[in-house]
């Protein structure tokens, strides 16, 4: 999880990055190195959505991207623009949808484990009653 | 009616409304309002993202804008941008959420592997004493049961010991009966030897006394008494091997006291006799001594040893001559040797002269001769006695010279007892 917390910080990074860029540079080879960059970000959100969970939302992405890229190909230029923040509030949910689901995985392995360490405890607490229980017994027997 | 005219009235209310308004709201305004306007998403999105929710708010109200403005392009661009941020607020308490949850499940985690090692700990405590108990049980179980074969055992050993006891006393008993048979037996046969030892030396004191009976010459001193003591020694002989010991010893007893009279009668016969025997050779013997006596002559008479003294005084007199006390030595010598004879010392005359002076004048030399061996030869005074006759007992012719010699005469006599 931190492997993918660190990757998702540098995506985040240059996500920014790219977003300070944009105002500057929009011509038609800015974009396509957009619409290359949030490929990657797509290919490595759906490595970073090992449950498959966000899957639609990426997918979103990639329509996104494509729409972005047919404004381009039609010199649709100032129409990009809108779907490229889009796209990146849309990174951003992924990445939040992501980090929620590997937070309520990690959650929900650490109820299990205490659950688990619970039902222990307690099979341990009855193991240790009935070890007792025996022991009075056998004390009962003037020991 | 009046229903049917409300419902009318209604139904031109919302056409107006319809007609006249911007139009309708489109889905992405929709979906934002939705999430926006649910109050527990917000409470939740403005806590956990702040600056997100905001953002989100700004594109709502944007949107609402261009919806109002009837920009249907950017109505629907800010309510999904809205929709969008709206979301990842969500997601981020929803995130938040979830770090709390994991956080509490790793505290339960802990509480509960604190729990868990606690009862580990406290089972492992419990099945060490457990089995340090059973251990103990088993031991006790152990020992109880070594307890009771020793119980058994020690039962068993008891019995063994009371039988080996009884059989030890029985056989003891049998013993000391067996014992104390032996030594009834030995005894009674120890009381027979005793008895017959007894018998035996009677019967042989009484067989010597016989003897002695017969050597003293009891056949003929006390033949009564002998034969008795004869046949009381048969009778004994017969119950003794008729171990008749007590018909026995009586015999014997009376056979030994028949013995003891017919041997003291024969003992005090023969004494007697030997008495009487030595009394004669004694009286032979001073006779043959007084015989040797130069002067003197010697007879014996009943009374004793009569010893005849002539020429002892000048005529008249009654002075015993010088010459003539050697014979009275020799009867002082003899009287000292024979001491038991009373001594009697009688004078004589012959018969001239007058019968009172020869009474006299024998007296007076009698007295003279006693005085002689009293004084002279230290006779004791009582041992001897003086008589004077005269001219009485004369022992020969008095009308002759050599008869009055002899009749004038001291005698000393050696009384018989």
């Amino acid at each position: 999880m931190k492997k993918t917390g660190v990757i998702l910080s540098l995506f985040f990074a240059s996500l920014l990055a790219a977003a300070f860029t944009q105002a500057a540079d929009k011509d038609a080879k800015y974009f396509q190195k957009q619409f290359d960059r949030w490929s990657k970000v797509i290919a490595d959100l759906k490595e970073a959505d090992v449950t498959d969970e966000a899957a639609q939302d990426i997918e979103l992405i990639r329509t996104w991207i494509g729409q972005s890229q047919a404004f381009m190909a039609s010199d649709r230029l100032d129409e990009i623009e809108p779907v490229l923040k889009r796209i990146e509030a849309q990174a951003e949910f992924v990445r939040a949808k992501i980090n929620r689901l590997a937070a309520e995985d990690e959650a929900e392995e650490a109820g299990a484990l205490a659950k688990s360490t619970q039902e222990r405890a307690a099979a341990a607490k009855q193991a240790a009653d009935e070890a007792v229980e025996r022991m009075k017994k056998l004390e009962a027997q003037g020991l | 009616m009046k229903h049917i005219f409300f419902s009318i009235l209604a139904l031109a209310a919302v056409s107006v409304l319809v007609f006249c308004g911007p139009g309708p709201r489109p889905p992405e305004l929709v979906k934002a309002d939705n999430l926006i306007l649910n109050k527990s998403f917000v409470a939740q999105a403005s806590k956990a993202a702040p600056q997100v929710y905001k953002l989100s708010q700004r594109y709502y109200k944007l949107a609402e804008e261009a919806y109002d403005d009837g920009d249907e392009e950017g109505c629907i661009y800010y309510s999904t941008m809205a929709a969008i941020k709206f979301s990842t607020a969500l997601e981020h308490a929803r995130r938040l959420a979830a770090e709390d949850r994991r956080a509490k499940a790793e505290e339960q985690q802990k509480k509960a592997k604190k729990v868990l090692a606690q009862e580990q700990a406290r089972r492992t405590d419990a099945e060490k004493r457990t089995t340090r108990m059973q251990e103990i049980l088993a031991l006790k179980s152990k020992l109880d049961a070594e307890k009771k074969k020793s119980r058994r055992e020690k039962k068993r050993i008891a019995a063994e010991l009371k039988k080996a006891q009884q059989e030890a006393k029985a056989k003891l008993e049998a013993e000391k009966k067996a014992a104390a048979e032996r030594l009834a037996a030995e005894q009674a046969r120890a009381e027979e030897l005793k008895k017959e030892k007894a018998v035996q030396e009677l019967l042989a004191e009484a067989k010597s006394k016989i003897q002695m009976a017969d050597a003293l010459d009891a056949k003929k001193h006390d033949p009564a008494n002998l034969n008795s003591a004869k046949t009381y020694v048969q009778q004994c002989t017969k119950a003794l091997s008729d171990k008749r010991f007590d018909d026995a010893k009586e015999l014997a007893k009376m056979a030994g006291q028949k013995a003891d009279l017919a041997r003291a009668k024969a003992q005090a016969e023969y004494a007697k006799q030997k008495k009487e025997t030595e009394l004669l050779a004694e009286r032979e013997n001073l006779f043959k001594e007084a015989d040797d006596i130069a002067g003197v002559e010697v007879k014996t008479e009943k009374r004793g040893v009569v010893m005849t003294l002539h020429q002892m005084f000048a005529p008249g007199k009654a002075i015993v001559l010088p010459e003539q006390t050697y014979m009275l030595d020799k009867i002082a010598k003899l009287a000292k040797k024979y001491p038991d004879y009373p001594i009697v010392v009688e004078g004589y005359t012959d018969s001239r002269g007058r019968s009172t002076n020869n009474m006299a004048l024998s007296q007076s030399r009698a007295q003279s001769v006693l005085d002689y061996l009293v004084q002279d030869q230290k006779l004791k005074f009582e041992r001897l006695k003086s008589s004077g006759y005269g001219e009485a007992r004369p022992v020969a012719d008095n009308s002759r010279a050599g008869g009055r010699a002899k009749n004038r005469r001291i005698e000393v006599i050696f009384l018989f007892r």
